[in-house]
């Protein structure tokens, strides 16, 4: 077992530079995210965050492979610094090396097979198990997510179920493949706050105790800030803004991030509260400098139409906006 | 309302129809030469015809119905399962092969007349049933007795109705007195089968205990599917001994398969065809001319068949040869202007067919037509082709001016309502009757009207139906019979069309004649 | 669960009563059961006879009070037409067509559920395109028709089947894939189409995700997809053994339950068509009931009354 740390300078786990993902809906080619990085380290935590539909998600699907055969994805993964080279090097992570927690539980978790037989499954699958021990792992894992009464629920079905309950299978099912990173995809999303907060604590309790690193996905800052060493902020299906989570949170740059930040109720840096005005723009209709410009209070006009530099800092923050140039000069 | 292409399609379904079967029927030809026995090909199939080796070989024939023979007692039976118990059981007189006579059969001669209503018939004392007991005087007054005075057993009592009584004399002579003068007498006893003496209270009767006098003995019925039957080594008769050794009578519904069993080499024999179903048959055996289809025409007061001119331009407006040569391709005979045919007893000579001039027709339907709709009804299954030669005669009417309005029905409601009330009568009638003697007798009942009417209101022809029905003398009968047949062609009253033989489809392996009255005497077929 | 089957036996009864009333009066009010039994020209006095014979000169509310009297004691009496008890012509002719419905819907599954799979998982362009002209083939032959050209082809052509009644298993041969070839169509076509639907569903990512194999994959699919699978196979299952199989018993001369009513009803056989309709009836109840246990054992929502 590694040493439970939340260190963000250990060595790299997973690498993805310059993630694509164009989608051919019918001939027409949707680019959908447009050059992602992130990077995740051994034990880190990292969060992905953003509106629906800017692009996290799909990032994070195309790198476990799980995207829709009408989905091209191109870039540099590497994993333990080795560089995934097809998509069934890719597919072969899943499960024992990468473990993802969807939301919804109730469509994410099949209606009709009991719970613990989709636990159990994953450790028949990866660790060769019959299904007596099988079922006696699974009893355990629905142990450790806590649940009451495992061997009863090893019995039930998703809709006997409380939202929580179920997620808490799900999260089950993902550790019973004992992987090294856990992507929580809007894990939380649709269960009340105090539910939520009993999740988000299961699944910090689980990064500490087992040494496995976390990518949150959410659209719900406030949420995950606070569990997360890194924070990156999508936008558009690119990284607008990306960084040690403290920096960000104290002094967002992107007007993106800020927005976001303004639009939390009781955080403690902004106690404004300010909506986003408009919508977030659809991956067939991304604009083609910045993409965030048609909603920000300081575009500069003519110049934002173009693509916007990159600007990096010496803390590694990195942050995609013309503003950027213009406040540093050079 | 009948569009022309109605009857073009039909002759296209049929034509298509046989088209596959011919197809099929020149390839299993040339295959059935590869292969010597073609029971085995399909491995555990019942029968499957004769053997090839010699005459006393036993072998077993399978012969098709289209429908499940319904009753086990041989005086209840349809028509469709008549023969297999002609064969089980036997009558005191029965046809030759092709009808001219009646012969002897349990019965040792002819009968003699004692008075105009009695009649004694000596026995032929080798006659024996099944189960060894002779046929004595004494069983057969029973089998007449329990049928005439049985109104339950109906198929048959309606041919014995003129027989009021029967008594034994001594062992070998019955006495038989008759309710009128009757001159079909003779032709009545051809379908009365002899039960033995206390038939009909043996335990277990009709399902078993059947005892008869036939060359086979029944084995048993498995409803919906087949009857067994075993020829009886001990018949009392002539040598059957080339006959089939065992027969296996099966119900297959279907027109088109029975027909591919039987280039399959399932069956041996498949009755009631159409002559071009029996052109896809291995071998096809006719028998001639004792069906004679007709139409009868409503002559009730009031109808506009009444008119003596609208039922001659019907008749002119006929197209019989059309029939003949499109419908049957020339396998059927454009009728003489009567029911029955030359060979038959009450054929008139010289009537010659009836005229076809759609043209003077046209003319009589301008003068005399008033445009009332003319019903007409035809039924579907009760002779080959009916609904189009209906569709056929429809569309000649039709094109003189009639306005028709056709009903091709095979409702039994429908048609007997043409037998019952004068209010169900339609205006025309498709009718096919055999024409043999003694059903043309009975065909006359409905021409004269059985049920207290004429239906053709014409005295001459009443006249002369009671005269047919209650003389013996032979040339006062045939007399009769020419009054009626002139009368009825001469004021139109039937159109008669064509008389069509039957047609029976027979595999390589049996040698057999299909006989006029249509029963397949088992104890006839030999070997190829 | 008692309760369910109690009240599907109750809906079952009164379905038996206004069935075998329905009977009644077709026979009597809509057809001439004394005409039939008799020949085309018989005469006013033979009917009169034989109406008496059979009864039917009784007021008719005493012919009715007694008919059903006599069903509710499952006495249908004997057949007018063949004069044995038709309780027995039903039990010798039900297993027949069993046997039939058993292989056909068998072969039914056996084939068309792999095959629907196939169609539902293949990226081949052309195995889609063959699959789907093949379904919708089978959708659309008549089944008379393919009865008479099985004949032709394994029959007459081949020699591998008889070409029609009943003996040993070559005979059920035949008749069961025409029985089966419609079947086989709705099958494999509501088997591609769910299955679609459900591998696009959330939970097969997640069994994606936790790395199960494609096999696996496609059993959490092929779970769900149950349901509406067995409902369509069931249902035609039902169909035929209520004497849907009627045309292709007639085609192969295969005397089962659907030749059965066939002529019960073409005879106005009041005792047979009384026996075959109650018998149906059960059969279909009893099935019904099946299906619900089967429904039940699919989907565990159903058995909580979810759906």
């Amino acid at each position: 077992m590694n040493q439970p740390h939340r260190n963000a300078s250990s060595a790299p786990l997973l690498q993805a530079s310059d993630i694509h993902v164009r989608f051919d809906v019918e001939g027409e080619i949707h680019h959908a995210v447009r050059g992602v990085s992130i990077d995740v380290a051994e034990g880190q935590t990292v969060g992905l965050v953003g509106e629906s539909g800017c692009g996290k998600t799909v990032s994070m699907l195309a790198l476990v492979g799980l995207l829709a055969s009408n989905a091209e994805v191109s870039g540099r993964i590497t994993y333990r610094g080795n560089l995934i080279k097809s998509h069934a090097e890719l597919v072969a992570l899943r499960g024992s090396t990468i473990g993802m927690v969807f939301q919804d539980s109730m469509s994410s978790l099949n209606p009709l097979l009991k719970v613990g037989v989709q636990v159990g499954e994953a450790v028949r699958r990866h660790r060769g198990l019959d299904r007596k021990a099988a079922k006696r792992e699974a009893i355990r894992y629905l142990e450790q997510v806590s649940l009451p009464e495992p061997d009863h629920v090893y019995h039930a079905y998703p809709h006997e179920l409380s939202g929580g309950e179920r997620q808490r299978v799900m999260i089950a099912g993902a550790l019973a493949c004992e992987p090294e990173l856990l992507i929580a995809d809007e894990a939380t999303t649709g269960l009340d706050v105090t539910t939520q907060a009993e999740i988000l604590d299961l699944l910090s309790s689980l990064r500490d105790s087992r040494g496995l690193a976390v990518v949150f996905v959410s659209h719900d800052v406030g949420a995950v800030a606070e569990l997360c060493d890194d924070l990156y902020v999508i936008y558009g299906g690119r990284s607008v803004e990306a960084g040690r989570t403290s920096e960000i949170l104290n002094e967002p740059r992107h007007p993106y991030t800020r927005a976001l930040l303004d639009a939390l109720p009781g955080m403690e840096v902004r106690d404004r509260l300010t909506g986003i005005p408009g919508l977030p723009p659809l991956p067939h209709a991304f604009p083609p400098g910045c993409a965030f410009a048609p909603r920000c209070a300081q575009a500069m006009g003519e110049q934002c139409n173009e693509p916007p530099p990159l600007f990096t800092m010496k803390s590694g923050r990195r942050v995609e906006c013309w503003l950027e140039g213009a406040v540093t000069g050079d | 309302m009948i569009s022309p292409k109605l009857t073009r399609r039909g002759l296209f379904a049929a034509t298509g129809g046989a088209l596959i079967l011919a197809a099929c029927s020149d390839d299993s030809t040339e295959s059935s030469d590869t292969k010597p026995s073609t029971g085995d090909s399909t491995g555990d199939t019942p029968g499957s015809g004769a053997e090839q080796a010699g005459g006393t070989e036993p072998y077993e024939v399978v012969v098709a119905i289209s429908r499940d023979p319904e009753q086990l007692d041989p005086h209840k039976t349809g028509d469709n399962a008549e023969f297999i118990w002609n064969n089980v059981y036997e009558p005191l007189y029965r046809r030759s092969v092709d009808g001219s006579e009646v012969l002897p059969l349990l019965a040792a001669e002819l009968p003699t007349q004692i008075d105009d209503t009695t009649w004694e018939i000596p026995l032929n004392p080798d006659a024996r049933f099944a189960s060894g007991d002779p046929v004595t005087a004494a069983d057969v007054a029973y089998t007449i007795e329990s049928i005439v005075h049985n109104d339950l057993v109906l198929s048959i009592g309606d041919r014995l109705e003129g027989i009021a009584s029967a008594e034994a004399v001594d062992d070998l002579t019955v006495r038989m007195t008759t309710k009128t003068v009757d001159p079909i007498f003779l032709s009545r006893l051809t379908y009365g089968l002899i039960v033995q003496e206390g038939q009909r209270e043996v335990e277990g009767w009709p399902q078993s205990g059947h005892n008869g006098s036939g060359a086979y003995t029944f084995d048993s019925w498995e409803p919906g599917s087949q009857v067994h039957l075993t020829r009886r080594d001990d018949y009392w008769g002539e040598d059957v001994s080339a006959a089939p050794s065992t027969v296996v009578v099966r119900i297959i519904p279907d027109k088109a398969t029975q027909l591919l069993s039987l280039e399959n080499n399932e069956l041996d024999i498949v009755p009631e065809l159409s002559p071009d179903q029996a052109r896809t048959a291995p071998v096809s055996a006719r028998v001639s001319g004792t069906d004679s289809t007709l139409i009868r025409t409503n002559t009730l007061n009031g109808r506009p068949l009444a008119t003596p001119e609208l039922r001659e331009a019907g008749s002119l407006a006929i197209d019989r040869q059309a029939i003949v040569d499109v419908l049957f391709e020339g396998d059927a005979t454009v009728a003489e202007c009567q029911i029955a045919p030359a060979t038959e007893f009450g054929h008139t000579v010289g009537l010659g067919e009836a005229e076809y001039d759609p043209d003077r027709a046209r003319e009589l339907v301008a003068e005399f037509y008033d445009g009332t709709p003319l019903s007409f009804i035809a039924g579907a299954g009760f002779s080959p082709k009916h609904s189009d030669v209906a569709q056929a005669v429809a569309q000649n009417l039709q094109d003189v001016g009639f306005n028709i309005d056709l009903q091709i029905t095979d409702s039994r409601e429908v048609l007997a309502a043409q037998f019952g009330s004068k209010d169900g009568f339609a205006d025309l009638l498709l009718w096919t009757t055999n024409a043999e003697l003694f059903e043309a007798i009975q065909s006359m009942q409905w021409v004269r009207g059985d049920h207290g009417f004429s239906a053709v209101q014409n005295d001459v022809v009443d006249a002369a139906v009671a005269e047919v029905l209650s003389t013996t003398d032979v040339a006062a009968r045939q007399a009769a019979y020419d009054t009626i047949n002139r009368t009825t062609c001469e004021e139109h009253l039937n159109y008669y069309l064509y008389y069509l033989d039957d047609f029976y489809g027979i595999s390589e392996d049996i040698a057999w004649t299909p006989r006029a009255e249509g029963w397949i005497i088992l104890k006839d077929i030999r070997p190829a | 669960m008692l309760q369910v089957f109690v009240k599907r036996t109750f809906r079952g009864l009164v379905l038996a009563f206004v069935a075998v009333n329905l009977v009644f009066f077709v026979v009597h009010v809509i057809g001439d059961p004394v005409g039939r039994s008799l020949p085309l020209d018989a005469t006013p006095e033979q009917y009169a006879a034989r109406a008496e014979s059979l009864g039917f000169d009784r007021p008719l509310w005493e012919q009715y009070t007694d008919y059903v009297g006599d069903v509710a004691r499952l006495d249908f009496g004997d057949s007018i037409s063949t004069q044995a008890p038709a309780m027995g012509s039903v039990l010798t002719r039900f297993p027949r067509t069993f046997l039939l419905v058993g292989v056909g819907m068998g072969l039914t599954a056996l084939i068309g559920i792999p095959t629907g799979v196939i169609l539902a998982t293949t990226k081949r362009r052309w195995v889609d395109r063959l699959g789907n002209s093949l379904t919708l083939t089978a959708l659309s032959v008549p089944q008379f028709w393919l009865g008479i050209l099985l004949i032709l082809v394994f029959s007459l052509k081949l020699g591998w089947f008889p070409t029609s009644g009943i003996g040993g298993w070559k005979h059920v041969v035949l008749p069961s894939i025409a029985l089966a070839i419609g079947p086989l169509g709705k099958t494999i076509q509501i088997t591609q189409v769910t299955l679609r639907d459900e591998l696009q569903k959330p939970y097969i990512r997640t069994a994606r995700a936790k790395g199960l194999s494609e096999g696996r994959v496609l059993y959490h699919a092929l779970r769900n997809a149950g349901v509406a699978v067995a409902t369509v196979f069931s249902h035609e299952t039902i169909l035929a053994l209520a004497g849907y199989t009627v045309l292709v018993e007639t085609v192969f001369a295969w005397p089962g339950i659907g030749s059965l009513i066939a002529e019960a009803i073409s005879n106005l056989d009041i005792p047979l068509t009384s026996a075959v309709v109650v018998a149906v009836l059960l059969v279909v109840v009893v099935a019904n009931s099946l299906v619900d246990i089967m429904y039940r054992r699919l989907d565990p929502r159903i058995a909580r009354g979810l759906k």
